[in-house]
């Protein structure tokens, strides 16, 4: 029976075409829309682990307690052991070393005296050993002018301090700033390039130099600021960040609980500590309260998540929170368009209808043949558009889609082409709707069956 | 009536002076001790901060108040890093990068090699009788010794410190502890003075701590290996010429 | 003539026409509420704007540079002494500048501080709280940002040290009045807030200012050579950019969304005149011109976006009321996202003139997408269609 009414469904090209263009339309332009969603999504996530938070981050306790300020004075020093160690540990990720530090850039004219001198904030991060901070950082595209560093000694400039301070390709600039300890301290580069991010934080006035040389720049010899992990596979997993943040913090780390909660509470434990030992005006209690913290090493190591940095776990939720809002609305829609078609290819059956009530089929019966007809209709339509959907997700999975239009001069963080992801389970979801709507149409439409009069039958039986 | 309470308040206010000598003089005696028409020194810094502490050589030659340059001999990290004032400007010269550097606007705030002394602190002037005005406000003992404890106020403006106290030892006329004031009155920095020694016919501290009372941190010991007043200086040595050399 | 046909049609489908307008009203009302919300937006964000900074207009010291640090110490002049009367008297409220370096728990950290007169009125800022009391001689505000970053709470003590105008140091022990909840970011973010008197004696710069924000425009006459006044346009350029960016990049999803729509209105007109052939062919017969069937279809097209127009107000009207009167809340923490219009409830105000050309648009679209099936008709032989074939 059931093939039978299959059979005849697909043999009428009147029966599925039209239906089924719909179906599988309305499913492929909701698979490639939850695709270039999860795109954004993993865009926005991939740019803010890029340049700032990393999926985690592991930083001196009172570096993290300081975090906005990037205050490298209280970075990791000599960590190169614990580093081989941590990544022993957890082989699923992939670790960068940077420092983040503000300096003066100095321009120098023929005689070497100084002819410009501008405040900047420098990343020093690995450009030589591996391409894997020119991806992360998304050097090449932001590349405006020139090349990126090659060897040591060299230096890329955003493009506005480029211009402003009247630079050209191969001039050599003095960054001065203080190392480690306070001390003023001196390194001459090379430019090779200018950057722009289109991001204005950065783009005002960043520089970009090889880790080594900011090492060597600020006497920090086997540190880092802060060191970022990626997951390998590359897609930030909150889950299993967290589990190794918990895990880290509990092996690694000093402090009892590291976690987003603790480093809370922490924070204002050593605070209370520091500010009794500056001998200054902290009342006797806080001395007390410092006892006890007193014993914590404040340059331990600490793990953070992503999601415990800048607000990105709130981001992220309100994100995820928003985007789902967006797809039901979207599901909604689509499913009151295939309703729709449902309703109008049961019309289009009237005549039909009433023959086979006229030859005595039992409406009930008519009605499941109907109802059948339509979840394979639903089914094939949106196997064919879950098909096209992926292929066409792919395509600009492989391709990206350029959205440079939308995100220029932007202030937030987002990148100018979003590669469009999508996994089976996403894509599979759009199954539910397809079927559902093309279901439901059927079965509302079909209600019309139910109401027929058989002493109006002939009549339509001349159409 | 009037009259007898003027010759009374007269007589009062001369009582007082009869008992503290004319802080002037004392201010002059410190000058004779602490100023000089041209220095040459080996001095240590050792800088304590959160998270080591290490000592930075150098070698210092000045003349008069205006003319002051400094060579760093140890880290090997800051060797060969000198420094030289010139009247109100500063020029710092690092080997590593062959620049000459003048230090100006907000770098001026910054400590010099970390320590708790800025840049800005080294620009000043020490004579303190051309500065400030100074009252005498009590004595003390301080360190074991007799001290006039000294209150200054600046003559001019200009000076980055517009009030000091200082606690000037009676007898070595030589301020032992001093405290560097806002112009609201509030403490910045303080400077004490011991290991004072006899050197020709000054009296010398040879261990100075400063400490920048904003900062946390317990302050910069400052060590006079060896010091040498009045010697002839080649002018050569305080020009930027000298920097790169 | 061919109206009224298309409206009894229309209505002759009952409630399968429903659904079409349905979906457009429902893809309508989402537009409308989406342009509402980034106008609203900007709109609060430059209200914000102006009333935490901005006043009625702001002259500004030309030696000003926001992007440049070195010039901030030397970036101030004496307020005009024609202003001198309306300062007095809060039509003009001048605002100091300054580098400052500040020692939250003994850490150094270089912020810049802005001085402001505590008995203001005519700005938002809340500079009441500047108002010197026995216990707190020198109060000061910082944003919630700023506090975060510096770690201070309310009540908290810390040495703010500035250079004055002779060189000198000076400094003085603020203590946290208030933690502001400040939604216009540059306020915020590294800032440190004071008594303006206060902070004018501390650098001893009497009667000095580096923005004078003014109650309205026209007082910008009272303006020395030193001054400037910054237009809306300039003050507001990076907003503006701002929404425009983030607003076109939803505008696409949308897009998909009215070929949603589109989709099914073209459906149920190729539906229709599929099964209503007979209806043109008798209409062809009885002497109408193919023309006028067309556009018979097309208007029945067209009417279900007139039905659908209807729909959106009657449907969207508690939504629209709703998002006018309690506003749109984002929680708390998505105001560090950098810009302003964020701290407080977004009551919306809806763009008429946009919202017009919108439904323009979408009117023109239906019309377009009800004329395509229908082009078909010109095909049909009458007596064919007739027939029903």
């Amino acid at each position: 029976m059931l093939s039978f009414l299959i059979k005849g469904v697909f043999r009428d090209r009147h029966r599925y075409l039209f239906p089924l263009l719909i179906v599988s339309s309305g499913v492929l332009i909701m698979v490639f829309m939850l695709a270039l969603i999860n795109g954004y999504m993993d865009s926005f996530i991939r740019q803010n682990a890029g340049f700032d938070t990393g999926h985690l981050k592991v930083v001196t306790a009172a570096y993290s307690r300081l975090l906005s300020q990037k205050p490298y004075d209280l970075g990791l020093l000599d960590i190169q052991d614990e580093l081989a160690t941590w990544k022993a540990a957890y082989p699923q990720l992939d670790w960068v070393e940077r420092i983040h530090f503000g300096a003066l850039l100095d321009v120098p004219d023929n005689l070497g005296q100084t002819r410009e001198q501008g405040e900047v904030v420098a990343f020093g991060i690995d450009l030589l050993s591996s391409g894997r901070e020119r991806k992360l950082m998304h050097l090449d595209q932001a590349l405006v002018s020139g090349r990126i560093p090659s060897q040591s000694s060299e230096i890329l400039l955003t493009d506005s301090a480029f211009r402003r301070l009247a630079l050209k390709l191969g001039d050599p600039v003095t960054l001065i700033g203080s190392d480690v300890f306070g001390s003023m301290t001196f390194r001459q580069f090379r430019v090779t390039g200018s950057v722009r991010f289109g991001v204005e934080a950065l783009d005002r006035g960043a520089v970009i130099v090889d880790l080594a040389d900011a090492r060597g720049m600020l006497d920090m010899e086997g540190g880092a600021g802060e060191i970022l992990a990626f997951f390998r596979n590359g897609s930030y997993d909150q889950k299993a960040a967290e589990q190794i943040r918990d895990d880290f913090n509990r092996r690694f780390g000093d402090m009892e609980t590291a976690s987003s909660g603790g480093t809370q509470t922490g924070k204002s434990a050593i605070w209370e500590e520091e500010t009794a030992s500056s001998g200054g005006t902290q009342t006797g209690k806080s001395a007390i309260q410092s006892e006890s913290s007193a014993i914590r090493d404040e340059y331990a190591p600490v793990m953070l998540a992503m999601s415990d940095q800048n607000n990105m776990g709130y981001m992220l939720g309100m994100m995820q929170y928003l985007l789902a809002i967006f797809s039901l609305v979207f599901i909604f829609i689509l499913g009151i368009v295939l309703w729709n078609s449902g309703l109008m290819n049961g019309i289009r059956r009237y005549g039909e209808i009433g023959v086979r009530l006229a030859i005595g089929e039992s409406k009930t019966q008519i009605y499941r043949s109907l109802l059948i007809e339509a979840g394979a209709i639903g089914f094939a339509g949106s196997v064919l558009g879950i098909l096209l959907g992926l292929l066409l997700s792919a395509y600009f999975n492989l391709k990206g889609m350029d959205v440079s239009v939308f995100s220029r001069n932007s202030s937030l963080l987002s990148e100018d082409i979003i590669y469009t992801s999508v996994s089976l389970k996403t894509a599979l979801s759009a199954l539910i709707p397809g079927m559902l709507s093309t279901l439901l149409g059927a079965a509302l439409a079909g209600m019309a069956v139910f109401k027929r009069q058989t002493s109006q039958l002939f009549k339509e039986l001349e159409t | 009536m009037k009259r007898l309470f003027t010759i009374l308040l007269l007589a009062f206010s001369l009582a007082l002076t009869a008992k503290y000598p004319d802080p002037a003089s004392i201010l002059r005696a410190i000058d004779a001790n602490t100023r000089f028409t041209s220095l040459k020194s080996t001095t240590r810094m050792v800088i304590k901060s959160r998270r080591a502490s290490r000592t930075v050589s150098s070698i210092n030659y000045s003349k008069g108040d205006n003319s002051f340059f400094s060579e760093y001999t140890s880290p090997p990290r800051d060797k060969g890093t000198k420094m030289l004032k010139l009247g109100g400007n500063l020029w710092i010269y690092n080997p590593g990068t062959d620049r000459i550097v003048q230090i100006s606007g907000n770098m001026l705030n910054q400590s010099v090699m970390g320590s708790d002394l800025s840049y800005e602190d080294f620009m000043e002037e020490n004579s303190l009788l051309q500065d400030y005005n100074a009252v005498i406000e009590g004595e003390a003992t301080y360190d074991k010794r007799e001290v006039w404890n000294i209150m200054l106020t600046a003559k001019r403006k200009g000076l980055s410190y517009p009030k000091k106290r200082i606690y000037v030892d009676k007898e070595r006329l030589l301020p032992l502890y001093e405290q560097w004031f806002s112009s609201s009155g509030k403490l910045l920095k303080t400077v004490r003075s011991d290991q004072v020694s006899r050197i020709g016919n000054r009296w010398y501290p040879k261990h100075v701590v400063f400490k920048d009372e904003l900062k946390e941190g317990s302050g910069t010991d400052y060590y006079v290996d060896s010091i040498a007043f009045d010697l002839k200086i080649p002018d050569a040595i305080f020009s930027k010429g000298s920097l790169k050399k | 003539m061919i109206f009224k046909l298309a409206f009894k049609n229309i209505l002759g489908y009952g409630w399968r026409s429903l659904i079409n307008v349905f979906i457009i009203a429902l893809v309508l009302i989402g537009l409308i509420w989406m342009e509402g919300m980034w106008f609203s937006w900007l709109n609060l964000a430059k209200t914000q704007s102006t009333q935490w900074e901005f006043g009625g207009g702001l002259l500004r010291v030309k030696s000003y540079d926001p992007y440049d640090v070195f010039a901030l110490e030397h970036s101030h002049a004496p307020i005009p002494a024609q202003a001198g009367n309306l300062v007095a008297s809060g039509e003009i409220v001048p605002v100091l500048f300054s580098p400052a370096v500040i020692y939250p728990g003994g850490r150094m950290q270089n912020a810049v501080v802005k001085g402001i007169p505590s008995q203001q009125s005519l700005l938002r800022f809340p500079s009441q709280a500047l108002m010197p009391t026995e216990a707190n001689p020198y109060p000061a505000i910082v944003g919630k940002t700023m506090a975060k970053s510096a770690q201070l709470q309310e009540g908290d003590a810390f040495t703010i040290r500035v250079k004055d105008s002779s060189g000198a140091f000076n400094a003085v022990d603020l203590q946290i009045s208030q933690i502001m909840d400040c939604p216009v970011p540059s306020l915020d973010q590294g800032t440190v807030w004071m008594d303006l008197q206060a902070l004018q004696d501390l650098k001893q710069l009497p009667g000095m200012a580096t923005t004078l924000a003014l109650r309205d425009q026209s007082l910008a006459s009272v303006a020395s050579p030193e001054f400037k006044l910054i237009p809306p346009n300039e003050f507001f350029a990076d907003l503006n950019q701002m929404v425009k960016t983030k607003a076109s990049g939803q505008a696409s999803l949308f897009v998909m969304m009215i070929f949603l729509a589109m989709l099914a209105i073209f459906d149920t007109q190729a539906l229709a005149i599929f099964k209503r052939r007979r209806e043109i062919g008798m209409l062809s017969a009885l002497g109408m011109t193919k023309a006028r069937i067309i556009l018979l279809f097309t208007t029945e097209g067209a009417l279900y976006m007139l039905g659908a127009t209807v729909l959106t107000a009657v449907m969207g009207f508690p939504l629209f009321w709703y998002f006018a009167r309690i506003g749109f809340s984002l929680p708390k923490g998505y105001d560090s996202f950098g810009v302003a219009g964020f701290n407080e409830a977004l009551k919306f105000v809806y763009p008429l003139p946009l919202i017009l050309f919108t439904l323009m648009l979408m009117f023109l679209l239906t019309v377009f997408v009800s004329w395509l099936p229908a082009r078909k008709i010109a095909r049909l032989m009458p007596t064919e269609a007739l027939r029903g074939k």
